[in-house]
């Protein structure tokens, strides 16, 4: 009895081990996943540094333009990087008129995955090729 | 402990002077002695007619068995808790639409399981060799304890499961999911639980 239930548990323990190994998939699947997480977690920095420039009117050319965000929340304030930090391809930005722009990213992985895990925010855009963006405006001053 | 010495030493004095175990009881309990420290006493020693009076096995404490006692049910507790959250995540998995938190939660289970299991099987099979070769370790007092112990977690394990199912009957949110989960904790904490029940007994004096 004891050794069916000793048996019994290693297996029930091997079933986890092995089912939790592939659901999550292998390290480096896992490493993937956190910098995709890093790229949006910019990418949402950016379009909060951006809209931060509505006082002055005027998108600027540039990410490396985009003044600092003073009196903003810690996340728009933050110090961000100007291009993707594992593969030195700079952010793509877009000034789609002078008040309206899109940031966008290209994820190491399918961008489901991001959406699963939470980090992919519902007003992302899927573009092909795991490309993800994110559009904004800015208020112009009356 | 003193008072136990002395109680121990008039017990052993009197049988070899061929008191009987009636007399020294009365002779006890109008000293003062209560019932049960003198059934405890004469229970001490043997009642085969053997002169000097044989004492009989008791249980013993030493430091090696807390080490290994403690050791193998910490491992047992934390190991069970993380195959529950585990095997628990992998259902949320199989049923909700996201899965935020619960891979790492995964991988963290998976982690402890990995090292885990493994020393407890390994400290288990180790010790029931001991066993085999050398019945007297049955009689550590640690061993019996910490498997009380792990008897009583599981059964209140058991009982907490029950009750919330219920409460899920009762409140409508009995779903699948929620019936798998329980289920999961049932054959875990029920599975520990007739583990120690069977071996527990093995222990025991006939």
């Amino acid at each position: 009895m004891n050794r069916i239930l000793l048996i019994g548990f290693c297996a029930l323990v091997a079933a986890a081990i092995g089912g939790g190994l592939w659901v999550v998939g292998s390290p480096t699947h896992a490493r993937l996943q956190k910098q995709d997480a890093d790229r949006l977690e910019d990418l949402a920095g950016w379009r909060s540094r951006l809209r931060c420039v509505g006082d002055d009117e005027v998108l600027p050319q540039s990410l490396a333009e985009v003044p600092d965000c003073p009196g903003s929340t810690a996340f728009a304030s933050r110090a961000l990087s100007t291009q993707d930090a594992v593969t030195g391809a700079p952010y793509v930005y877009h000034r789609l008129s002078d008040q309206a722009f899109e940031v966008c990213v290209t994820l190491a992985l399918d961008p489901e995955e991001a959406r699963k895990a939470g980090s992919l925010r519902t007003d992302m855009e899927l573009r092909a090729g795991n490309v993800v963006c994110l559009t904004g405006t800015i208020a112009p001053k009356n | 402990m003193a008072n136990q010495d002395a109680l121990s030493l008039f017990v052993r004095d009197a049988l070899v002077a061929g008191k009987t175990r009636t007399e020294i009881s009365t002779a006890l309990t109008h000293a003062g002695w209560s019932v049960s420290e003198v059934h405890d006493a004469l229970a001490a020693w043997d009642e085969t007619p053997f002169s000097p009076p044989i004492p009989r096995p008791v249980a013993t404490v030493s430091a090696r068995d807390f080490f290994v006692y403690a050791l193998t049910f910490g491992l047992l507790l934390t190991g069970a808790v993380n195959l529950v959250l585990v095997l628990q995540a992998l259902v949320d998995l199989a049923f909700a639409e996201e899965n935020y938190g619960t891979t790492r939660q995964i991988r963290w289970g998976v982690s402890v399981l990995i090292v885990m299991a493994p020393l407890y099987l390994w400290l288990t099979l180790r010790e029931r060799q001991k066993l085999a070769q050398d019945p007297a370790l049955y009689r550590s007092a640690m061993r019996k304890w910490l498997m009380y112990i792990a008897l009583l977690l599981a059964a209140m394990t058991l009982l907490g499961d029950l009750v919330a199912t219920v409460f899920a009957l009762l409140t409508g949110d009995l779903t699948g999911q929620f019936l798998i989960k329980a289920l999961i904790i049932m054959v875990v904490a029920g599975g520990i639980f007739l583990f120690y029940f069977k071996d527990i007994r093995r222990g025991e004096p006939q």
